[in-house]
């Protein structure tokens, strides 16, 4: 599920020290971007698989639980799958190759929230999206933790009093209709005060700060890797 | 299905680059239309329906285990220029939690904002007959409907051909097409024109079919949460409808 997701990887980019903890956010978006492009210009079974190992090679040099890492890359590639399977019929090596780049490209961005904090992130989104949208991401980011312990209070108390059933669809839906009804309004009533809170604190249009495109020491780890797995997957193409 | 659940790296390249172009151009027509509303203003609104969106994705609905959407209800609430940067904003976390790819943050961001588009101007047009909450209930069935719709078109759109991914994987040379092909089922061109028998698994009519089967449930319970949501906001805060 989407929050439990989001809360571990907020925890690992936070309590993390690897060397990928310690770069920066710019080499590590540079690591991302190149293995990326590697996964979708790339064809070759072998290259590919190679760039997958690699990616789980940065789970296991940031420290981050592998197993767990993979099952969370797990979701996208279960809808790869999909396609994939409609391929067997071209033999294996089709969705054998669908899936690799899925899962090469979920396990990589996914080292990049957990390793890195997400103030960083959206710092360094401030420089490819207008202003108000990064803060936006910013506040919602935040806000998401917010009102996730609210609906999880709500959806204890309910089922504490017997108000959700796995057997009772109908109930459980105007269940949840309530409380999502009840979590907007206090959504709306909250944003209203938020403004005039964030107004009275100087608020002039940039919340996310503006990631320097600063260099660190453990910044060639990802450049390293990030430049050598790229440059491999050119040569592949233009040898091919 | 109203998201492409599509990782990176699947789809076409020239499909995801199209779709990420016309989101950006959409995108800034958003903006600016919303900056005449003092978007400034709005922005912890924002805030919050992004994360609302987010919480309402990671909600089951026991007993068959359905992910709301809320796009809808976004927006009806949020009009359809902020509920667009709203959709980006949700496409965009999604995709950096792996829940999707990066790569296609354009066309589900394009399918979303379709989404709170259709569904606000649709629930402007039956709220004139109906009560809010049925309006709404109809505003999502169709909106659905019509995402679904474009999905499967995206999917009969890429064309992606296992023929050329065998050889592409063979020589290394993608060959330019991608990797699912849907066929009508009589038979197929190989690159050389010679038409030869189908080999794929699944037609397009085989996979809109099963599509439109179990997409159709969650059309209806989603219209029904919706209705419930926004019959609740008209009692307790009707202004919210309203706006």
């Amino acid at each position: 599920m989407v929050h439990l997701d989001i809360a571990s990887i907020d925890r690992w980019a936070h309590e993390g020290r690897s060397p990928l903890h310690l770069a920066s956010a710019s080499s590590k978006v540079f690591m991302v971007i190149a293995i990326l492009t590697s996964a979708i210009i790339s064809f070759d079974l072998w290259l590919l698989l190679g760039i997958y190992l690699t990616s789980l090679l940065l789970v296991r040099i940031a420290g981050l639980p592998l197993l767990r890492m993979m099952t969370l890359a797990a979701y996208p590639a279960a809808f790869a799958l999909l396609f994939a399977l409609s391929q067997v019929a071209g033999g294996w090596k089709p969705p054998l190759l669908i899936l690799l780049k899925a899962q090469a490209a979920a396990i990589t961005l996914l080292i990049l929230l957990s390793t890195t904090g997400y103030p960083q992130v959206f710092g360094l989104a401030s420089h490819l999206f207008p202003r108000i949208l990064s803060d936006g991401l910013l506040l919602a980011y935040r806000l998401f933790f917010v009102l996730l312990e609210l609906i999880d209070r709500f959806l204890s108390a309910l089922r504490l009093r017997g108000g959700l059933s796995s057997l009772r669809l109908s109930t459980n839906l105007k269940q949840v209709a309530l409380g999502l009804g009840a979590l907007f309004v206090l959504s709306f009533e909250k944003s209203q005060r938020l403004y005039d809170v964030m107004n009275l604190r100087g608020y002039r249009g940039q919340i996310a700060p503006s990631a320097h495109l600063s260099l660190k020491r453990s910044d060639w780890l990802p450049f390293g890797i990030g430049t050598s797995v790229l440059v491999i997957a050119i040569l592949f193409r233009i040898g091919n | 299905m109203s998201h492409l659940h599509i990782p990176d790296g699947v789809l076409p390249i020239w499909l995801w680059l199209s779709g990420l172009l016309a989101m950006i151009i959409l995108l800034a027509f958003a903006l600016a239309l919303a900056r005449r509303k003092n978007l400034r203003r709005n922005l912890p609104l924002l805030g919050f329906t992004v994360a609302l969106m987010l919480i309402g994705m990671s909600l089951e609905i026991v007993p068959i285990a359905y992910h709301l959407n809320l796009s809808v209800l976004v927006g009806i609430l949020l009009g359809p220029a902020m509920a667009f940067m709203a959709s980006f904003l949700v496409n965009f976390m999604l995709g950096l939690v792996g829940h999707g790819g990066l790569t296609v943050v354009g066309l589900n961001t394009l399918i979303l904002g379709l989404e709170t588009f259709s569904g606000y101007w649709l629930f402007r047009l039956f709220s004139r007959y109906q009560k809010p909450a049925l309006a709404a209930g109809i505003s999502v069935l169709i909106t659905l409907f019509l995402t679904t719709s474009l999905v499967i078109s995206l999917v009969a759109v890429a064309r992606l051909n296992p023929a050329e991914i065998r050889e592409a994987s063979e020589t290394g040379d993608p060959g330019g097409e991608g990797l699912l092909s849907f066929h009508g089922g009589e038979g197929h061109h190989d690159r050389e024109g010679a038409e030869g028998p189908t080999k794929y698994s699944i037609s397009l009519a085989t996979f809109a079919a099963g599509v439109y089967l179990l997409g159709s449930i969650g059309w209806i319970l989603e219209a029904l949460v919706v209705a419930s949501v926004v019959h609740f906001l008209k009692q307790v805060k009707p202004e919210m409808i309203s706006s």
